[in-house]
């Protein structure tokens, strides 16, 4: 596929991307893909890279960037947070939309960044029409926490015994300090922001068409991922709900191929077994 | 990010790799060519590439940060990418790199695997103007023949420490420990192949008359550490290589702390000052 490295501005600082489009013929969508935070971002690269090639050969325009403060773009984690990162997906699907302007917009998003997707597609503007969610964050702080016990857990692994306490890391983010997360300098703000986020925003008027894929090693259903399908329906918006047996590979240190969970989401969006 | 720093893509065995280019602003005849671990990407963990570009960019050093084929944004298969195609990829990239920017002198700076293609490409490109290894793994006949089982004990330690906790006593009462990444823990044989080894080897062997500075650095709390690190010295020493080698007490494989990556990027700026650019007579 005609693969392009770009750079574009938000909010006064230079993020870098690819966009991935088809050989030949028109485009039909246009997808803005929403990537993680930390670490999830690195591990889950390549599996995006390749869901991306997939849409851009059924006729779909992908855009993968790094917001402020992450990967490749210009700028240092710490000093950014959810607004500022939500900020750049509505610059990004501006971009996208100048450049496709016929194509009908999705946005796909893994983990965090499935939330910030969600996030964007809720608002009343309704910018996108369709929605992909991969095992998104239902609650901010949950998250956050769970990722400190990772951090304490970790560090017993490493020195045999934790180096930090969970309970000071949260009152140190508290207090408005800042807290090393496996090389990450996390703010406080990003902290309070997180905190903020205990459920999924209101749905709107009419909500967009979406699928909520879990990923579980047994394809086990999730209930929190369960109640936010069963709101979405009944915001009377049509979603898909389904759980993909498929490692975390957002977490793993080595390559995941994750071909079921690429399969699933290419039928959902083109209807193409491929 | 400043203005030059800038997509930069080349060729490899006819597949397009993706990278980024760091321009500095008053720019040295020097060049740093990052190289990733297997299943990493330009960025280096918790962006420790970009970081460490950057900070060269400061003192005038160009770098080249792109993804192995089969990673990132580059094409090629994943699961069929070796270290062999990952050093004709180091090679293209460095005559890329160099074709782009009029550089003479060129360091290589690898992780983990990075380490390992990092001499492959030294073997053949013996005008490098340095290499320096982060958590350099042995390779062919420095591999010690016990790798495999202290990386199996290692693991079974780490397990039993997490045995100790509630969390794992909850997770496995309700059937949520995934045995299938414990029993690949335990049981990976990672061994390399006869080839795999002869073909280290031949690098290794080119390897001993590299001429230009060679600096480890490695993490106390890597369990691979001791034999590595024992092993690299040896080999140095008794080929008469201009080396040095510099231990973080308690960081691991990655230096995954904003401290261990901050010793990491300090140590080697330092080395780069002293060895590769004073030596050449040039002010740090």
């Amino acid at each position: 596929m005609p693969e392009t490295s770009v750079v574009f501005e938000s909010g006064g600082r230079r993020l870098v991307g690819l966009l991935q489009t088809p050989f030949e013929g028109a485009v039909r969508e246009r997808w803005l893909f929403a990537y993680p935070l930390f670490e999830e971002r690195k591990s889950s690269q390549r599996v995006l890279v390749t869901m991306g090639r997939a849409l851009a050969a059924s006729g779909r325009a992908v855009l993968l960037f790094d917001y402020r403060g992450c990967g490749d773009s210009e700028g240092d984690f710490e000093a950014f947070s959810l607004p500022h990162w939500q900020a750049d997906l509505q610059t990004a699907a501006d971009w996208l939309a100048a450049r496709f302007p016929h194509a009908r917009p999705g946005i796909l998003g893994l983990r965090l960044g499935a939330t910030l997707a969600w996030r964007e597609a809720a608002r009343p503007e309704k910018p996108f029409d369709r929605v992909v969610l991969w095992s998104p964050v239902v609650n901010g702080q949950a998250y956050l926490v769970a990722e400190l016990r990772r951090k304490v857990m970790k560090e017993m692994l490493t020195f045999g015994a934790g180096q930090s306490r969970r309970d000071d890391l949260v009152r140190k983010l508290q207090a408005g300090e800042s807290v090393d997360f496996d090389g990450y300098a996390v703010s406080s703000s990003l902290f309070h922001d997180l905190a903020e986020w205990d459920s999924t925003p209101p749905f709107p008027s009419v909500p967009p068409e979406g699928a909520i894929i879990g990923l579980t090693p047994q394809a086990r259903p999730d209930p929190a991922l369960v109640r936010w399908a069963e709101a979405w329906q009944q915001a009377e918006g049509r979603c898909t709900l389904q759980f993909v047996a498929e490692p975390p590979f957002w977490s793993l240190i080595g390559l995941v191929p994750c071909t079921a969970l690429i399969r699933t989401t290419r039928f959902w969006i083109t209807g193409e077994t491929g | 990010m400043t203005a030059t720093e800038v997509p930069f893509a080349f060729s490899s065995s006819g597949l397009t790799l993706r990278g980024l280019l760091h321009r500095p602003d008053r720019p040295r005849d020097l060049g740093v060519l990052f190289l990733h671990g297997w299943s990493g990407n330009r960025l280096g963990p918790h962006r420790l590439f970009v970081h460490q570009a950057r900070r060269l960019a400061a003192m005038g050093v160009f770098s080249l940060r792109f993804d192995f084929r089969g990673r990132g944004e580059s094409e090629g298969e994943t699961f069929s990418t070796s270290l062999e195609d990952m050093v004709t990829d180091t090679l293209c990239g460095l005559e890329a790199f160099q074709r782009e920017t009029g550089l003479r002198r060129i360091v290589l700076v690898g992780i983990c695997s990075g380490c390992k293609v990092a001499i492959g490409a030294a073997a053949q490109r013996p005008d490098l103007a340095g290499l320096a290894l982060w958590s350099a793994e042995a390779m062919g006949p420095l591999r010690a023949p016990t790798q495999s089982v202290r990386k199996t004990l290692w693991a079974l330690r780490a397990y039993a420490r997490k045995l100790a906790t509630l969390e794992t006593w909850t997770k496995i009462l309700t059937g949520r420990v995934q045995t299938r990444f414990v029993r690949k823990a335990l049981m990976t044989d990672e061994r390399p192949t006869l080839n795999e080894i002869r073909r280290e080897a031949a690098w290794l062997d080119a390897f001993r008359s590299f001429q230009s500075p060679v600096l480890f650095v490695y993490g106390g709390n890597d369990p691979d550490t001791a034999a590595a690190a024992r092993a690299y010295a040896a080999f140095c020493t008794r080929h008469g290589l201009m080396w040095e080698m510099h231990e973080i007490p308690e960081a691991n494989h990655s230096f995954y702390s904003l401290r261990w990556s901050g010793e990491v990027m300090d140590r080697t700026e330092r080395w780069i000052g002293l060895r590769v650019i004073r030596s050449d007579g040039e002010s740090p």
